[in-house]
């Protein structure tokens, strides 16, 4: 992998971890290899209070928490998949992956 | 009337002091614990006696009913002591299993003495021996517990040590600093950063400030944040700030990131940086005529 895929991919991760720390209150990470050695996937999952609307949340210059309101998204331009399953009450889970 | 479990202790410690802190000594060498290597056999001798007077003080007054706490005041001399003591070996590279061990060597020369006393008929012993352990045992739980304080104290400490030294604001020349970032930048340290960098700028009176990201390994949404407020506060003490040292990686990271740095001048090395300083605080670099 080139550096620069390194390093876009290891910001994705760090803005979504530090979403589950902040917001989650912390939570498991999980790193799976597809069956062909094509794909690196990192799946993070929180127990916190859930996003209620992932398209709002998702979109430039939305924040809660005082940040710039650009990880989510950020996060998902530096992936190559990407996706948020959330719903109130019920945690988070992000699965990114980028290609080997 | 039968002598209670506590009073038999306090008879034995009281009558053979010095007796009990030697063969407790003893015990402690062949355990391999007494670290003759760290402490000579004047300092281990004293340190046992003051322990030892510690705890029988406690044993005397703070005892009832069989009962105790080393929370209570009576205990008060055995916890100073102990603090002394674990600070002491703590600072000289003992270990907690060491530490314990050492305290709990104290059991042996108390049960061959209640052993020795004639006047404790078969049943009894046990309740002694009961009461030796629990004492004891506390006693060396509490030592452990001072210990780990006192060695989450030097970490705590060390922690704080490398937070200041990580963050060096080195005047470059006249009215140009440099802060060199290297490693990871949190919350706590971009405060850190922060408060250190504005406070040389009021020292220093200096004009440029260049920030070196070189060592920075990511630069997410967090970190680009804490560094643009950093250049905000420089700003709005009449610096400029040079943010140097974004390599290509970070640069399509950021960009990905639609991170903007707005009026704040970047460069790609400090070199660039550096040039660009002394020009703004009235330098020029030139190569000598003399060969």
């Amino acid at each position: 992998m080139s550096a620069v895929r390194i390093t876009r991919f290891a910001t994705a991760v760090s803005e979504i971890t530090r979403n589950a720390i902040v917001h989650g209150g912390g939570g498991k990470i999980s790193i799976y290899l597809d069956g062909r050695n094509e794909y690196l996937r990192v799946e993070c999952r929180d127990e916190g209070p859930g996003i209620e609307n992932v398209t709002l949340a998702m979109s430039e210059g939305y924040t809660t928490a005082g940040g710039l309101g650009k990880g989510l998204g950020g996060a998902k331009r530096l992936s190559h998949g990407f996706e948020v399953h959330s719903a109130p009450g019920k945690g988070t889970t992000v699965s990114m992956s980028v290609k080997l | 009337m039968p002598q209670t479990a506590t009073a038999n202790i306090l008879n034995i410690l009281e009558s053979d002091f010095s007796g009990v802190v030697e063969e407790w000594l003893g015990t402690q060498v062949k355990e391999g614990v007494k670290r003759s290597d760290l402490f000579s056999d004047s300092e281990s001798r004293a340190q046992n006696q003051e322990l030892l007077k510690a705890f029988t003080k406690g044993v005397r007054a703070g005892v009832v009913n069989e009962e105790f706490s080393l929370d209570d005041d009576e205990w008060e001399d055995l916890r100073a002591v102990l603090a002394d003591v674990s600070k002491e070996r703590v600072g000289r590279g003992v270990t907690p299993t060491e530490m314990a061990t050492f305290v709990l060597a104290l059991k042996a020369p108390l049960f061959t003495r209640l052993e020795a006393m004639t006047d404790i008929e078969s049943g009894k012993l046990i309740s002694d021996v009961l009461m030796v352990t629990r004492l004891v045992d506390a006693f060396a739980i509490y030592t452990n517990e001072i210990f780990i304080g006192e060695r989450d104290q030097i970490i705590e400490r060390q922690r704080q040590e490398m937070l200041e030294l990580s963050t060096p604001v080195v005047e470059l020349w006249d009215r140009v600093l440099t802060l060199p970032l290297i490693g990871t930048l949190d919350s706590a340290r971009a405060q850190e950063v922060m408060e250190n960098l504005l406070e040389t700028i009021l020292e220093r009176q200096a004009e440029v400030v260049i920030m070196d990201i070189t060592g920075v390994g990511t630069v997410d949404t967090q970190v680009a944040q804490h560094l643009l407020r950093a250049a905000a506060a420089v700003r709005l003490m009449g610096a400029e700030c040079i943010i140097s040292g974004i390599s290509p990686m970070i640069a399509q990271t950021m960009v990905q990131l639609g991170i903007d740095v707005g009026t704040v001048s970047t460069r790609s090395s400090i070199r660039t940086a550096l040039a660009d300083a002394l020009q703004k605080v009235g330098y020029v670099i030139k190569t000598s005529e003399v060969s």
